[in-house]
């Protein structure tokens, strides 16, 4: 067992990069995503946005190494994230899956201290420097008064606070969400954006998350990625890829897209459904 | 928060000292009660002199490993149950009804019946291999992408009435033999007879597969996440569920292995311990091993003193504890049955 050195829970971490190299991808017989290069902005957010069924959450799976690719490697600092220690990837890495199940009669504070596991030895035990963390996680969330609250008595807001505390706990320059704010309505799946912009803003954190609502994408995010058919159709700025063009080809939907003036950043309006989109 | 965590684990203490306490007074008035009644001072006098007078060797000699092996064998099978409930994330996971019981009781059942001329030993180990081969079967007919709690149910009733049907077919050809009663006794789950031997036989595994258990606990709390998270977490999910169900079979089936089918310990206790303690498995395992230990205690009590000239197995006052409690879970529960 070695011992880790003890990261400052405030302090930001060391920049990580996180990029895709060659990607094929499926499961079973069944390819979805072929020959696919992709890296991560460091520090910034990336929202990955497609249709049902584009492939964007496989991608964000095998980012984060829940997917075992068919060839090609994810790279964690020029590093292969297959050929890493699980552990160690998790030190550097978090991420919370799509619509995770609470069990039932656990606490906030006990699902938070599970974001310790990367960093205690074989048996589990803690140092001081996991509760500090779990403090600065619950913390982070606004969850301190909740702490001894089980998840079932949580709002759906509140709840996903909780989990993203878990991976807030794990300390990892990279924070990677597989739809937030599914299930959730208006108002909380604001409250998760935010607090997400909060943490990009003031930890530096790179986060990446999949997101259904193109028009929170472009709002919430830096940069965009916009999948199609196992494929990247486009990448950049929410003005750069959130287009008529997108919205035509891609979800085959004619839209408005405009400038909002308060935020600077672009929203559609979709008018009328196009024709089947192109494959 | 150090503060807290200080105060937490001071009460902690104290909770497990006024436990231990209370353990420790049904242990001395049980080795008390019996057709030779011993007044608790009497025990606690036979226990510092030792088998020296026949109060001494009633209790060294007869009664003292009994009630080892009776806190041994409830212990290990609540926490089998709780981490079998804990890395299936379903409550209904219990060494009775995934099948481990019913293998292990059809292999011992072979050993004592057919097997006549066998040494002692090889009974808790063909005990062992019987709990874990059907163990592994449900397991592995239950497996699809995971294993959901209505495979593993229905997979394990399956394949435990197959077990129950060979275990009649084999006492019902050996029927003549004066070990078929010995063989129906198992079957019913009692502590009869056992002493020193048994006990010596059970050690190594209760040692080893509580030891492992407690050491682990820690990792049931994330698998209780579900397998994607503990992924995210850094965890090898398939290998450290295969580890801990592997303890788990390996403590139910040699608990079962020396006292038989005990009814109903490794489904309702640890169910009852998380209703009152919450799901973190680090305490969860360790109170059912507790609430395992004193109700097979107190079930083996009853078993060998409620009538004066006749034993009857402590497995049947288990199933009469367990089974109602199991039932009144059931109705009370709204929703479907989840961890």
């Amino acid at each position: 067992m070695t011992s880790l050195p003890m990261i400052e829970p405030s302090a930001a971490a060391p920049p990580t990069e996180l990029r895709a190299s060659d990607l094929t991808l499926g499961y079973d017989d069944r390819i979805v995503v072929r020959s696919l290069d992709l890296s991560f902005p460091i520090g910034r957010i990336t929202a990955v946005v497609g249709p049902n069924g584009s492939g964007k959450s496989t991608i964000v799976r095998a980012a984060a190494r829940l997917l075992r690719p068919k060839s090609g490697a994810v790279f964690l600092d020029g590093k292969a994230i297959a050929r890493t220690p699980t552990k160690e990837v998790a030190r550097r890495l978090a991420v919370l899956p799509q619509g995770p199940s609470s069990p039932e009669g656990l606490t906030v504070e006990r699902l938070v201290w599970s974001g310790r596991y990367p960093h205690q030895g074989f048996l589990g035990t803690s140092s001081v420097g996991d509760a500090e963390a779990v403090a600065w996680a619950l913390q982070q969330t606004h969850l301190v008064d909740f702490a001894q609250r089980t998840l079932d008595t949580l709002s759906g807001g509140e709840r996903q606070r909780a989990w993203i505390a878990m991976a807030l706990a794990q300390q990892t320059p990279i924070l990677i969400l597989d739809e937030p704010t599914t299930f959730l309505d208006l108002g909380h799946q604001l409250e998760v954006l935010e607090l997400l912009g909060e943490l990009n803003a003031q930890q530096g954190m790179t986060v990446i998350m999949v997101l259904h609502e193109l028009n929170q994408a472009a709002r919430y995010s830096d940069h965009m990625v916009a999948v199609h058919a196992g494929r990247i159709w486009r990448q950049g700025t929410p003005d750069e890829v959130l287009t008529q063009e997108l919205l035509e080809v891609v979800f085959g939907v004619h839209a408005d897209v405009r400038l909002d003036g308060a935020s600077g950043k672009p929203y559609c309006v979709p008018l009328a459904r196009a024709a089947e989109p192109a494959e | 928060m150090i503060r807290v965590a200080a105060v937490r684990s001071g009460s902690m203490l104290v909770g497990w000292l006024v436990l231990a306490g209370i353990v420790g007074a049904i242990a001395i008035v049980s080795l008390g009660i019996g057709q030779v009644s011993i007044a608790p001072g009497e025990v606690l006098g036979a226990l510092l002199a030792g088998p020296t007078t026949l109060e001494g060797r009633i209790v060294f000699d007869l009664r003292l490993p009994r009630l080892l092996l009776a806190m041994l064998v409830g212990a290990q099978l609540a926490i089998s149950g709780a981490i079998l409930q804990g890395v299936t994330r379903n409550a209904l996971a219990s060494p009775d009804l995934v099948g481990i019981t019913a293998g292990a009781g059809f292999a011992a059942v072979l050993i004592v019946l057919v097997f006549v001329d066998a040494p002692a030993f090889v009974l808790p180990l063909a005990a062992l291999i019987g709990g874990a081969t059907s163990g592994a079967i449900v397991y592995l007919l239950a497996w699809k992408q995971g294993v959901s709690p209505e495979r593993l149910a229905l997979t394990g009733i399956a394949v435990t009435a197959i077990f129950q049907a060979a275990v009649t077919a084999v006492v019902t050809l050996r029927v003549e033999q004066a070990q078929a009663q010995q063989a129906l006794r198992w079957l019913a789950g009692s502590l009869y007879g056992r002493g020193w031997d048994e006990l010596l036989v059970l050690l190594p595994w209760s040692v080893v597969g509580i030891a492992g258990a407690m050491l682990l606990a820690h990792k049931v709390n994330i698998l209780l996440l579900g397998d994607a998270v503990a992924s995210g977490l850094g965890m090898r999910t398939e290998r450290a569920r295969m580890t801990l169900v592997a303890i788990a079979i390996a403590l139910a089936a040699s608990a079962v292995s020396v006292a038989g089918t005990m009814a109903f310990i490794g489904l309702v206790i640890p169910h009852l311990i998380r209703l009152l303690i919450g799901a973190n498995h680090r305490l969860v395992l360790p109170f059912s091993a507790l609430a395992g230990a004193v109700l097979l205690l107190v079930a083996d009590d009853v078993a060998r003193t409620v009538f004066e000239t006749r034993e009857i197995p402590a497995g049947l006052f288990t199933a009469l504890i367990g089974a109602p409690y199991f039932i009144y879970l059931i109705m009370r529960r709204k929703t479907q049955i989840s961890v």
